[in-house]
């Protein structure tokens, strides 16, 4: 096989490709933190047959006690939904201060981003927590506003985000006619992110259900705490009816979401 | 007398059904589960200066510095279960992701017993899987980095099939053209395209995953989640007001890097995959 | 021994669109074929048919001797080149690996998993590069190149295949003309020295033309003319560019196949 390649015009020399150094970085990198926190793989290669033997006792549920365990996931669902819809209040009001192009001036507009980032940044299980010792006590009704709480970060950033991203023809047209900051909002603003602020309330919706289903476990109410007393007392059958219950629904509403999502578009 | 009556500019006078209908439903369903939330605002109001005590109360006395060595540890326990627990999902998703997408399965059904399996692992939020695994393998973060894993397969997988299915179909014939096999069309027209998309949700995930690896500790599955939990119910405030503040440090950091690598991303490689 | 032999082939869509009526024909190695007719006339279909983008409903196309059907795909395949309209590039993908793609089909899965190719393969793409005049682009992303430039790409990703036959769906109708004649003297180079088939789809009337050793007319998924490009008078012109009048009528024989053989 001739390799002749001498009377063609020369290739440029080849960029370095960084590629390999970059994946043997990662891996090695990957490999001390493993090593820094004792995992061993082992114990799932050799634990085999005993983490299936774990699994299997799930294997009979006992759908007795079902009808309170629907009552749970009702509850947990209206945790989702009274926390989505805090959320959405919160981040409506807060989102256009958070705007680059419509909050008033730098302060207001550092000011909220900053409080959307802190809501952002406690997570809801931590809220729940400290609103229930602080006083809100056992029950859902702190597990939603730590979900809303938490999720108006989100949801106010979204709405921040889209609210930029709008044309700014829209506004300047309504500058032009002297409209003020609450008119443009309600004239340009919001109605040209209708469509983007359903899609991501909707789904923070799915998401605050997902969530609220673990709230039970710090004492907010709902299947969780159903769910951290079985698995504590080692009651595998019903753990595994609480487990079924809570999959189906979120599966069926992860369908929904995503019907009503595709819809939108 | 007309002169004062308001209207709506519509045909008839009416807010647009698409704004009202959504608005009577979710407002009909706050008030049948008004009751299972036991949602009270006066109640919520009440307590408001009982809520400012606690707050204050992590104030009172100077952060204990003899417990930051502890904190420094744990939060990097914490960030590296999520870095870990990112990286395997990784792995297994892109193969996943080209079981689930519909225009690269290998089979109609293998698509959908996949995407139904990734609908299951997204179906349990990471603290359900922690206290299963937990059950399962003992305390300790390597339970955790499984339980984030197993949720972050169930995203990455299912974002990294969506993207696969809407890459130009240009490329994927022109190299199906070329009499390349099944296995490389797939890998050098489908995978270079779906790539940045990839790598996007990669980013997005690694800052969920930081969030959710702060609070693993509650069920033992390592992290900062344990001290957390114990410095809450051991009313030790001075503790707690520092690992809030840790957390939201971390967090924050993360949060802003994987903002400006991914609009970098999306810049950089946007101009011909826009839609 | 014909490059191509195109036996009674028809073609329904999905849809019902019964895109071609059973053409027949024979393509002459070393050839470059013009493939000429209005939108809709089934061009690209016939073009597709030729490498199995699209499978038949009836009758059966042989290439270089070899029956295309499921079992034979990546076989013809490899040695049939195909240039696209839109290029068809991995945009993200630097110019040597997307003309390397070319050479997938000799290569197993495995060894192209981590994009390594053989020296035997690389001396293939630099030659195929510098015979489109582009060496001096292997490391640049596809998508960063000119219209002209990507199709030179594509034109050098089918020489990189080694092929007998290449098929070109219009070539040059994203390009401008002087790319456009670029693209079309290097096919036309390639017919002459290489001896490989060219066979193209093209709009445009003056460079079928220019270009073609044979003009192969097509309307409403019939053949309509064939033959030299001295044939193809301006009134053969205007007859294939007329609508398609009623079923009947297309089911003669069109006047102008009747003018090109006698
Ligand atoms: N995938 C498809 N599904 C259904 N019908 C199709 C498909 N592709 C083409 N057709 C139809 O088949 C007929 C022939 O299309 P074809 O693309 O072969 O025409 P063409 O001669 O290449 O036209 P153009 O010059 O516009 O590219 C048209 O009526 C077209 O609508
Ligand atoms: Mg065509």
């Amino acid at each position: 096989m001739a390799l002749e390649t001498t009377n063609l015009p020369p290739l440029p020399p080849k960029p370095r490709n960084l590629f390999p150094l970059w994946a043997s970085a990662i891996v090695g990198l990957a490999w001390m933190m493993g090593v820094q926190l004792d995992i061993s793989p082992k114990t799932l290669i050799y634990g085999w047959e005993d983490i299936l033997e774990y699994f299997s006792r799930y294997s009979s549920p006992d759908f007795s006690q079902a009808p309170g365990y629907v009552v749970l996931m009702l509850q947990t669902m209206a945790m989702g939904l009274w926390g989505t819809v805090l959320a959405f209040v919160l981040g409506f009001f807060l989102a256009p201060f958070a705007a680059r192009n419509l909050s008033p001036n730098a302060w207001t507009y550092n000011l909220a981003r900053e409080a959307l980032n802190f809501m952002r940044a406690m997570p809801d299980v931590l809220l729940a927590l400290v609103l229930i010792s602080a006083g809100l006590g056992l029950g859902p009704q702190a597990g939603a506003l730590a979900l809303g709480i938490h999720t108006a970060g989100f949801l106010g950033k979204f709405f921040a985000e889209s609210l930029e991203r709008v044309d700014k023809g829209s506004y300047e047209a309504l500058d032009a006619v002297g409209a003020g900051f609450s008119q443009k909002l309600m004239y340009a603003g919001w109605p040209s992110i209708l469509r983007e602020m359903s899609g991501y309330t909707l789904y923070i919706l799915d998401r605050n259900i997902r969530t609220a289903a673990v709230l039970g476990l710090v004492g907010a109410g709902g299947i969780g705490i159903a769910l951290y007393d079985t698995l504590r007392m080692f009651n595998y059958s019903q753990s595994a009816a609480l487990l079924i219950v809570l999959v189906i629904t979120i599966m069926v509403l992860d369908r929904m979401s995503n019907f009503i999502r595709s819809k939108l578009q | 007398m007309s002169l004062l009556r308001l209207r709506w500019p519509t045909p008839n006078g009416l807010p647009p059904r698409l704004i009202w209908m959504p608005l009577l439903i979710v407002a009909v369903l706050l008030a049948i589960s008004e009751h299972l939330v036991e949602f009270s605002p006066l109640f919520v109001l009440s307590k408001i200066d009982e809520i400012g005590a606690f707050i204050a109360r992590m104030f009172e006395n100077p952060p204990p510095l003899d417990y930051l060595p502890q904190l420094a540890e744990k939060m990097l326990e914490t960030i590296e279960m999520a870095i870990l627990a990112t990286l395997i999902a990784a792995v297994i998703s892109l193969p996943m992701g080209f079981l689930a997408a519909h225009n690269a399965t290998p089979h109609p059904l293998v698509g959908q017993v996949v995407r139904d399996l990734l609908s299951f692992f997204r179906a349990l939020p990471e603290l359900v899987w922690a206290l299963v695994f937990v059950s399962a393998i003992g305390l300790g973060p390597f339970p955790g980095i499984l339980a984030i894993a197993v949720v972050s397969i169930g995203f990455m997988a299912k974002f990294f099939a969506e993207a696969i299915e809407v890459v130009n179909k240009g490329p994927i014939e022109g190299i199906h053209a070329t009499g390349a096999g099944w296995f490389q069309v797939r890998y050098f027209a489908m995978f270079p395209q779906a790539l940045p998309d990839f790598v996007g949700t990669l980013l997005y995930v690694l800052d969920h995953n930081l969030r959710a690896a702060t609070v693993l500790g509650i069920v033992g599955a390592g992290g900062i989640g344990f001290d957390l939990i114990n410095s809450i119910r051991y009313f030790e405030f001075d503790r707690l007001i520092i690992i809030v503040l840790a957390i939201y440090l971390a967090v924050t950091v993360v949060d802003r890097l994987s903002d400006t690598l991914r609009t970098r991303i999306i810049q950089g490689g946007g101009c011909k995959h826009g839609s | 021994m014909s490059a191509i032999v195109i036996d009674k082939v028809e073609k329904t869509y999905a849809n019902g669109t019964r895109a071609v009526h059973g053409i027949s024909l024979n393509i002459e190695p070393g050839q470059f074929t013009v493939i000429l007719g209005p939108s809709g006339a089934g061009k690209s279909t016939l073009l597709r048919m030729m490498n199995g983008l699209e499978t038949p409903s009836a009758g059966s196309v042989t290439i270089n001797g070899t029956l295309l059907e499921r079992k034979t795909l990546r076989q013809v395949r490899r040695t049939v080149g195909m240039v696209f309209q839109q290029f068809n590039l991995v945009g993200r993908l630097n110019v040597m690996t997307n003309v390397l793609t070319g050479r997938l089909a000799y290569r197993s899965w495995l060894g192209s998993v981590l994009h390594l190719f053989r020296d035997k393969d690389l001396v293939i793409g630099h030659e195929a590069l510098a015979r489109v005049g582009l060496t001096d682009k292997a490391w640049v992303r596809a998508d960063q190149l000119s219209g002209g430039q990507q199709q030179r790409v594509g034109i050098a990703r089918a020489l990189a295949q080694k092929p007998r036959v290449i098929l070109a769906d219009e070539p040059v109708a994203s390009l401008d003309p002087l790319a456009s004649e670029e693209v079309l003297d290097l096919l036309k180079g390639i017919c002459q020295n290489d001896g490989i088939s060219v066979v193209a789809n093209l709009h445009q009337v003056e460079y079928s033309r220019r270009y073609a050793d044979r003009i192969i007319g097509i309307n409403a998924g019939r053949v309509v003319f064939d033959g030299p490009p001295d044939a193809l008078t301006d009134e053969v012109v205007e007859a294939l560019y007329r609508r398609p009048t009623s079923p009947e009528e297309k089911s003669h024989e069109p006047a102008a196949l009747a003018l090109a053989h006698a």
